[in-house]
């Protein structure tokens, strides 16, 4: 305010002053010279000051303007007073305010180091939460794993059920739920061994018991429905299911239970087999003819109680396989010599009689070859050591020895009192009877006649069973008879016999003894034939002196009728041949006691022609024998 | 022939008849194994096959015993005409006498059997033509006269074979269907197997309370 002060009187004074250079140096001057060229126009703030002056004085009197310095002085006083008491309430609510903002720091402060705390409190109880969550989560797939496992390795309760049974129904039937959940258990037994590979041991082993336990329960519980169905299978037919064989095929796992079930069905089988055969023996309904009306006919009675068991044996053998549901026959042969069993008894009984009362030889061979027909057959289907084949294999013994103690006694009721020889020395009648007796039971040997070399043995024992005390007989008969009558009704019964029994197969033995013994009487005869000749030329002195080397003069001339004597037998040879020679019964035998006879007749004279030879020379003998022995030989033997 | 070995509801009995060397055990061969036998031993007694046909939806065991022809054998084979449902009478097309016998097999079989038997006549070898010794005719004619079912089959070919095994089942089971055989009597040839046929077990009972009704 003082410069403006100043400045106004100021300005008039340099507008009045200023063409001098003098006072350019004088501070006055200069702002004077400031004030005189400063251009109001564009002084703004010039111009408001001067605006707000000119409203503080009403009148421009001069009280006024002297009055100017102290009015501005007072207003800015006012001014000044007033804004310092402005600015003390400024300063007492800046104070206030500061007080507040201090508190509320403090506030804030208070609240920082609760929120710290609040903070540290927390982030524990936030470990705390995501431990539980990750807990939370690591339990939930525990739990999934525990149920998986428990799906894998426990039993669903229904299965257990139908594995156990209900309490309430014990006695309930086995299905397929039953073999569903059996193999459930066992493949859970089965997994478990993969636990045990792992670290879960004791789980697999826990597990395992209770597996085994629970497949223990089933296999029990198996074998009682078994052994009940079993049980029932005693009907004629009986009705073997899937179920059934399912069964069986399960409790092999546990042979002894498995073996009890099977001896159950083979005895319900056997009391079942028995119980049909003695129906068909005694009453048969549909045919009416029960198997025992044939009694009467051994061979067809017996025949009839073999076919049928054969019959029923393969169907026995059919339910067998049908309940193994394979065809094992380790294990069906046992089982159907069992189920055989019970028909042993009345077999053997029935047959048995048959044979002790069968006493004819050809009858009784021909049940023989039936029974070892069926013993044949019956050890095929059976086991050796069955019941049915020991029973079958002693009643063969038991016939076999009927027969050939009927055969023996029909032989010797046949050759009782075998007579003497007719004239005509031909075999006894009594040869003829043994030999049709031995054709027919020869001719039904037909069953067994195929392999068994015990078949051939036995056939040697039947022929000599007949033949031997044949011909035995035939030698008593002809004991009073004379050497060569004996020998050719020997040779002419063996000659029947033999041919008789070589038609058959297996009796090439027989055939050679018996050929054997013909030639010995053979012999015989021929001897006794070509002695005759030799007597009938007078050569019996001097071969009787050749043989005894006592040639004399007297053997010599006993030679002399030779030549005269020699002629007609050479001329007709036949006519010197003994009767009984021309008795034998075969041409062929016939011929050939006569070509030996006349051989011998032709060595005899060999030897006569050699010994008068050496001893006379050859003079004599020509003059004795005209002929040489080779001509002898040619005109006797070419014959 | 599904389902396994096992499931049939029936078992049926055959017996084979017929003089020796007609093919009887060539006719069984080719019905069992499907197969030729050429150079066939001549059979031993009797010898048995099986086999599981369908008839009507029912699976039938046939269990048929093949006799020997031999007479020799006679004591054996007359054993198991008894429990036969069918009989094979066989003879063969190219030799007359074997036909020329079969009255008296027909007699035998008649004989032997049940009556409700049913008895099927073979001309076996129709695939001989050329040496055919007996006409279709006369054997269809003799067929009818004695009530037989006949046909002429080849066990060398095949032919008719299968027909003429399950022709006589069908007839056996018509007979049962018909209530002519008696399943609970022993020696008709034919049993009854599984409980697979609850009809005809039905029908069996009834038979039987009938017969006790009686």
């Amino acid at each position: 305010m003082a410069a403006i002060g100043a400045a106004s009187p100021s300005s008039s004074a340099s507008s009045t002053a200023a063409p001098s250079t003098t006072t350019q140096q004088n501070p006055l001057s200069k702002k004077l010279h400031k004030i005189l060229e400063s251009n109001l126009d564009n002084d703004k703030e010039t111009l408001e000051a001067l605006g707000v002056l000119s409203g503080f004085l009403d009148k421009n009197t001069l009280q006024a303007r002297r009055n100017l310095r102290s009015d501005l002085e007072k207003r800015c006083l006012g001014l000044n007073d007033n804004f310092v008491q402005c600015l003390q309430t400024l300063v007492q609510q800046v104070q206030s305010l500061q007080k507040e903002a201090s508190d509320m720091k403090k506030c804030c402060d208070n609240m920082q180091t609760r929120l710290g705390a609040a903070k540290t409190h927390t982030s524990n109880l936030l470990k705390e939460t995501s431990e539980l969550q990750s807990k939370n989560r690591e339990l939930e797939m525990q739990s999934l794993v525990v149920s998986a496992f428990l799906g894998k390795f426990q039993l669903m309760p229904q299965e257990s059920e139908a594995l156990c049974g209900s309490y309430r129904a014990q006695a309930t039937t086995i299905d397929d739920r039953f073999f569903a959940a059996m193999e459930r258990v066992r493949g859970i037994h089965q997994d478990c061994k993969v636990l045990l590979r792992t670290s879960q041991q004791r789980a697999g082993l826990e597990i395992m018991e209770s597996m085994a336990m629970h497949l223990e329960t089933a296999y029990e519980r198996l074998y009682h429905w078994c052994q009940g169905q079993c049980r029932t299978m005693n009907a004629e037919f009986p009705e073997i299911n899937s179920t059934l064989r399912k069964a069986l095929k399960e409790l092999k796992e546990r042979p002894i239970l498995f073996q009890y079930c099977i001896d159950e069905y083979s005895i319900a089988r056997r009391m079942a087999l028995v119980r049909s055969f003695i129906d068909a023996l005694t009453r048969d309904r549909s045919t009416g003819r029960p198997i025992e009306l044939h009694s009467h006919d051994p061979v067809r009675y017996c025949g009839y109680m073999f076919g049928w068991l054969h019959q029923a044996i393969a169907t026995e053998n059919d339910h067998v396989a049908s309940l193994l549901s394979e065809h094992d026959t380790e294990q069906s042969l046992p089982i159907l010599s069992m189920v055989t069993e019970g028909c042993c008894r009345p077999l053997h009984t029935r047959v048995e009689q048959v044979i002790v009362s069968t006493r004819h030889p050809v009858l009784a061979y021909k049940l023989v070859n039936l029974l070892r027909y069926y013993n044949g057959v019956f050890q095929g289907l059976l086991k050796d050591t069955a019941p049915m084949v020991k029973t079958l294999t002693d009643l063969t013994d038991l016939q076999s020895k009927m027969f050939f103690s009927a055969l023996n006694a029909q032989t010797a009721k046949i050759l009782e009192g075998i007579e003497a020889p007719l004239p005509d020395l031909s075999p006894s009648p009594k040869v003829g009877e043994i030999l049709s007796l031995l054709q027919s039971i020869l001719s039904s040997q037909d069953l067994t006649s195929l392999g068994s070399g015990n078949h051939e043995q036995q056939l040697l024992l039947i022929l000599t069973t007949c033949i031997d005390p044949l011909i035995q007989s035939c030698n008593d008969a002809v004991a009073p008879l004379s050497r060569l009558d004996r020998a050719v009704y020997l040779v002419n019964s063996l000659y029947l016999v033999q041919s008789t029994v070589s038609l058959y197969e297996f009796t090439d033995r027989q055939v050679e003894s018996l050929e054997q013994q013909m030639q010995a009487h053979m012999d015989t005869v021929t001897s006794e034939q070509s002695d005759h000749l030799s007597e009938v030329v007078g050569f019996t002195e001097f071969r009787s002196s050749l043989s005894h080397n006592k040639l004399t003069d007297e053997s010599f001339e006993s030679l002399n009728t030779t030549p005269q004597l020699l002629s007609p037998v050479i001329s007709a040879p036949d006519q010197y041949q003994l009767p009984q020679c021309k008795l034998l019964a075969s041409a062929h035998l016939r011929n050939a006691v006569q070509q030996k006879a006349f051989e011998h007749f032709c060595q005899t004279y060999e030897s006569i022609y050699a010994a008068v030879t050496t001893e006379k020379g050859e003079e004599v003998v020509k003059s004795l024998f005209p002929q040489p022995p080779e001509q002898i030989r040619k005109l006797l033997l070419s014959l | 022939m599904s389902g396994g070995p096992y499931n049939y509801s029936y078992i049926f009995k055959y017996i084979i008849i017929g003089d020796m060397g007609v093919g009887k055990s060539c006719l069984l061969h080719q019905f069992t194994e499907k197969k030729f036998m050429a150079d066939c031993p001549h059979t031993i007694g009797v010898e048995f096959g099986t086999r599981i046909v369908e008839v009507s939806g029912q699976k039938i065991k046939l269990q048929i015993w093949d006799t020997a022809g031999q007479e020799r054998f006679r004591a054996v084979t007359r054993s198991y005409y008894r429990g036969a449902a069918g009989a094979l009478m066989v003879y063969d097309i190219t030799r007359r006498s074997t036909y020329n016998h079969l009255s008296s097999w027909l007699t035998d079989a008649r004989n032997l059997t049940n009556p409700n038997t049913v008895i099927f006549l073979i001309g076996n070898k129709s695939d001989l033509e050329g040496q055919r010794d007996v006409t279709y005719q006369e054997a269809k004619q003799f067929a009818d006269e004695n009530g037989l079912l006949f046909m002429e089959a080849s066990a060398k070919t095949g032919d008719n074979v299968e027909d003429v095994f399950i022709e006589t089942a069908k007839k056996i089971y018509q007979n049962i269907q018909d209530g002519n055989v008696d399943l609970n009597a022993a020696d008709t040839g034919v049993q009854l197997k599984n409980t697979t046929a609850p009809a005809d077990r039905k029908q069996t009972q009834q038979q039987k309370q009938d017969g006790c009704n009686c």
